[in-house]
């Protein structure tokens, strides 16, 4: 017999400065809702401005330029609040996931001259620029893909399966980061599902 | 130029809003000093709660200038153009360190909804 | 038939300059319905002209919804970049006019002195810009 709920989890491995993991999955056939979803990293420094998109069945849940570290909580907090919860769960019935980390992907907009000179909205075109979701077909047969510094449509050309083992330094994000962040780092995508 | 009237009688009907009273209103901001040439004063604040002031004469109006209002800052600046702005609100006009006048006039136009 | 259901909207904007306003003006996708939660966050950029970790108030930030018809009100913005920032978000109960306007404006409140920006308007090399977003938490009919 199955009890209420199950935690889902998701690996990822993030081996250098700004770049892009793509995951897909399947959520378990017995679980009908998804309540939460949460992230871990080893670093602190690592979440800041990098970002995580989520969607369930195609369908949009976190917008790829959603701060990651919004995601991940502290030891202060109880480890039944570790988690983003969704005051409306999201039905899921063996549900495509799919998500989208970005390393460092803010601070690559900070130089950014096009805008008004006091600053203003950074269009979602200039913030979504690089990190268009795979076209699932393409990619099916993966469940873990970087995708880094390919246009989305010729993604699969130059995937490479599985934990991304390219060791290239990184050239275009993260400027001058104050702490620094260690490469290669684990991120866990931790997703609560729920019977009803 | 814009025709001030035409311009806010289409916002406010745009946003479904009607208007009960509405007309040109100066402001004068006073900047005072003492003997010494120290600034005292180069600022006026008060209330518009309620009501929509558009700034008219944005351009007369020295650079620097900050106004200030629940809904809206504005600091002009050499390159502002003269689009209307609205304030709703506290209203809070700064006069630069750099304006050495003893007055300056602000022209707004008060809308009053129903 | 289309379910209604959670959305997390992030409407980014970048702050380029001390003291002058910055300019709000997006429009909300036409699929949001509701807003419900709304939070601001500082996203990058402050970290390199502080050392601390957390500063209370970095400025104010006014918004307003459904083509200027409704004031939220003034939302202070923290700059907290320690783990345990707190993810809560602030309650709100808009109903959103399909494809209507988000307007607001910003107003930077630290880092505002003439070691940030020089009296004739250029910029110091201590100053950054930053990038602050605003999370709305919305319910969505796509």
């Amino acid at each position: 017999m199955i009890l209420g709920y199950r935690f889902q989890k998701v690996s990822l491995r993030i081996s250098r400065s700004g770049q892009r993991v793509y995951f897909n999955g399947e959520s378990h056939k017995d679980f009908s809702l998804l309540k939460g979803i949460a992230l871990s990293v080893g670093y602190d420094s690592a979440l800041f401005g990098s970002t995580f998109g989520f969607r369930v069945d195609e369908k949009k849940v976190l917008d790829e330029s959603h701060e990651a570290h919004l995601l991940v909580f502290g030891s202060d907090v109880a480890p039944n609040d570790r988690m983003l919860f969704f005051e409306t769960p999201i039905p899921i019935q063996s549900s495509k996931l799919e998500g989208i980390y970005t390393d460092s992907a803010l601070q690559s907009l900070l130089g950014n001259i096009s805008y008004s000179p006091g600053g203003g909205v950074i269009a979602s075109t200039d913030v979504n620029v690089k990190k268009t979701y795979v076209s699932g077909k393409d990619i099916v047969s993966y469940s873990n893909a970087v995708v880094d510094n390919v246009p989305a449509y010729n993604a699969p050309t130059s995937i490479s399966l599985g934990n991304g083992s390219m060791a290239i330094p990184g050239t275009a994000a993260s400027p001058t980061a104050p702490a620094p962040v260690y490469y290669p780092y684990d991120v866990k995508i931790t997703l609560l599902l729920s019977q009803k | 130029m814009i025709n001030v009237e035409d311009y806010v009688e289409r916002q406010m009907h745009r946003r479904d809003i009607k208007i009960a009273y509405a007309r040109m209103l100066p402001v004068v901001v006073r900047r005072i000093t003492d003997n010494t040439g120290k600034v005292l004063n180069n600022a006026i604040e008060f209330d518009a709660y309620n009501q929509y002031w558009f700034l008219v004469n944005a351009y007369e109006l020295p650079v620097g200038t900050r106004i200030t209002s629940d809904t809206n800052v504005l600091l002009l600046e050499a390159h502002t153009n003269d689009t209307m702005e609205e304030f709703w609100g506290k209203i809070k006009i700064q006069l630069p360190d750099s304006f050495t006048g003893s007055l300056c006039q602000a022209l707004f136009y008060q809308v009053i909804p129903t | 038939m289309t379910k209604t259901r959670i959305i997390y909207h992030p409407v980014p904007f970048i702050v380029r300059q001390p003291l002058t306003p910055v300019t709000i003006n997006t429009v909300l996708p036409g699929h949001i319905r509701k807003v419900t939660g709304i939070k601001v966050v500082h996203s990058v950029g402050v970290q390199f002209m502080t050392t601390a970790a957390y500063l209370p108030v970095i400025g104010y930030l006014s918004l307003e919804f459904n083509n200027k018809c409704y004031h939220f009100g003034h939302v202070d913005v923290p700059f907290d970049n320690r783990a345990e920032a707190s993810d809560a978000y602030q309650d709100a109960a808009i109903d959103i006019l399909p494809g209507s306007l988000l307007t607001g404006n910003y107003e930077n409140k630290v880092f505002t002195g003439t070691e940030y920006q020089k009296a004739d308007g250029t910029l110091t090399d201590k100053w950054s810009n930053y990038i602050v977003t605003i999370y709305l938490k919305a319910l969505s009919d796509d």
